[in-house]
């Protein structure tokens, strides 16, 4: 009964990390655009700022939720809770630390240490561009209809350069489970170095940080939701909470691939040259790992907005082109040569 | 979840692989009757869905995620892209779509009959289900032993079967464009592309 409760009450702490980083994020987002562009940014609403996104949502909450006329209602009301749910439920099989022991249970810091983690992922975490799909259709007006099409070509282009990336890291690691792959992370590369995927499969990582930047909609590969060509995109018939939820889940898939580069190539939950995250499942370092975990997603979250702020958005055809022509054979080659390298060292 | 035996009660599991069963039978009556290529497509989406739900009660995990990755990852995603780039107002679709008639009746009926009698009968007779190969009890993970089962095993049909599909894919896009060229003998028009699209979706989505 009590590892049950322990185990909900880990689901919880677990669901609160997307969920709290959201607002940060969108607060962290406007900050870093304005320093980028010399300005000072939200400073009004609490301290540096930091209610802004408190006052964005009692903005939302207030304000009129409208069905256009033309919308396909069920596919209209759907598509925000689905969107949501895709990017929520892989938090799922992100390890966020090691083990740790708690009134004599022990208690993986994981909602489902599966066998098939990152196959769980992968296999989720796309259902998002169906919700995108689903707004575009039912909302019945050109421009979500656009967007949702852009996101779609989208999305298959890259999802499969992704899907590669990853391939190549659960080849050499050969493990589909999440803690797996960290594990397989520990040691030393040329014995001074930390023995990251990031490190020891660096052409790996590229493909990944460029498919998770397509995947999460990103500058510079937004344009499912292009505001100067398309006004929003896919929600520009979305208002109040049902925008909201769009945006949050935005927000949310960025949390949530940062969450898992974080596991596949920089060690996830271990701190190198520490005993953080080491093999002991005592209780401080275990929490230890917990936040360096979270300071790993944190740095990335920052590269992820750094990048908005100064690339241009490329144009449509050159974002298709650079999939298929590109990188899907350079992921290929990859996949190929990390099988060859892990078979032959 | 592959301890799902030891963790859920087995009336909670065949509850809800019943409700999933009934929820992949309503998708698929969605699939052949909605109106609009866009729900059909939707249907196909629950179930796919439906179908993993069975797959990971039975234990079967890496075949369960595999089917939503792709089926609803990339088949549902291209079949919407496809369907929202041809009926952008939905008329087109409508138009051309008409209920089932009376020899479709007749075949999906005896389908459905034989299957439900099949089911029927290993049901009433207490039957033994047909023995499945060891495969998620072999390993702890089952990646391995598909993946065994797959490249090494079956190899050969595994390999035809995916010359058979590239086969059928060139010959569907050959056959729609042909029928595109035929109907537009002004070669100066700019865009044959939907034409092609159509024939190509509307052949896709007889297949399944």
């Amino acid at each position: 009964m009590l590892e049950i409760l322990l185990r909900f009450l880990l689901v919880l702490a677990i669901a609160q990390i997307p969920l709290l980083l959201v607002p940060l994020l969108v607060w962290a987002e406007r900050r870093v655009s304005a320093w980028i562009q010399h300005r000072s940014g939200p400073n009004r609403v609490g301290p540096f700022g930091l209610l802004q996104p408190v006052a964005d949502a009692v903005k939302l909450l207030f304000k009129e939720d409208i069905v256009p006329e033309r919308a396909a209602r069920g596919l209209y009301v759907l598509a925000p809770m689905v969107s949501l749910f895709a990017v929520l439920v892989v938090w799922a099989v992100i390890p966020i630390g090691d083990r740790i022991v708690l009134a004599g249970h022990e208690l993986p810091l994981q909602i489902a240490d599966v066998s098939i983690g990152i196959l769980f992922f992968l296999a989720l975490a796309p259902l998002e561009v169906v919700a995108l799909s689903m707004a575009g259709w039912g909302s019945g007006s050109k421009y979500p209809l656009l967007g949702a099409l852009r996101a779609g070509a989208q999305m298959l282009s890259y999802e499969v350069v992704l899907a590669l990336a990853v391939l190549a890291v659960v080849v050499a690691a050969g493990s589909l489970r999440g803690a797996g792959i960290v594990e397989n992370q520990a040691g030393w590369l040329w014995g001074f170095l930390p023995n990251w995927n990031l490190l020891r499969q660096p052409l790996t990582a590229l493909l990944f940080v460029i498919a998770m930047v397509a995947e999460a909609n990103r500058l510079p590969f937004d344009l499912p939701e292009a505001e100067p060509e398309l006004v929003g995109g896919y929600h520009t018939e979305y208002s109040s909470m049902k925008f909201a939820l769009f945006f949050m889940a935005e927000y949310a898939s960025m949390v949530a691939l940062c969450g898992l580069f974080t596991t596949l190539f920089l060690g996830g939950w271990t701190l190198p040259w520490t005993a953080v995250g080491g093999a002991a499942p005592a209780l401080l370092p275990a929490l230890l790992g917990v936040a360096v975990f979270l300071a790993k997603v944190l740095a990335l979250l920052f590269g992820f907005i750094w990048l908005r702020w100064t690339l241009p958005r490329l144009r449509f055809l050159d974002l298709l082109r650079l999939s298929w022509r590109q990188l899907i054979p350079l992921a290929l080659v990859n996949l190929v040569a990390v099988a060859l390298l892990s078979m032959v060292l | 979840m592959i301890v799902l035996e030891g963790s859920i009660p087995a009336a909670l599991t065949s509850l809800l692989s019943v409700v999933a069963g009934l929820g992949a039978i309503a998708g698929a009556l969605v699939v052949v009757t909605a109106p609009r290529a866009f729900r059909a497509v939707m249907g196909l989406l629950i179930t796919v869905v439906c179908l993993s739900i069975e797959y990971v009660l039975l234990a079967a995990p890496v075949i369960a995620f595999i089917q939503i990755l792709v089926y609803a990852g990339a088949v549902v995603v291209l079949f919407l892209f496809v369907v929202m780039l041809l009926d952008l107002d939905g008329s087109r679709a409508e138009s051309s779509s008409r209920g089932p008639v009376r020899w479709e009746w007749a075949i999906g009926g005896t389908a459905a009959f034989f299957m439900i009698g099949v089911c029927g009968i290993y049901y009433l007779a207490k039957l033994p289900a047909p023995a499945a190969p060891a495969v998620s009890e072999a390993t702890p993970d089952g990646v391995q032993a598909i993946g065994v089962t797959l490249l090494r095993d079956y190899l050969v049909s595994f390999e035809a079967v995916a010359v058979f599909l590239l086969a059928a894919a060139v010959a569907a896009i050959y056959v729609a464009h042909a029928h595109g060229r035929g109907e537009k003998a002004d070669p100066a028009e700019p865009d044959p592309a939907p034409e092609a699209g159509a024939a190509g979706a509307a052949a896709g989505k007889e297949a399944p």
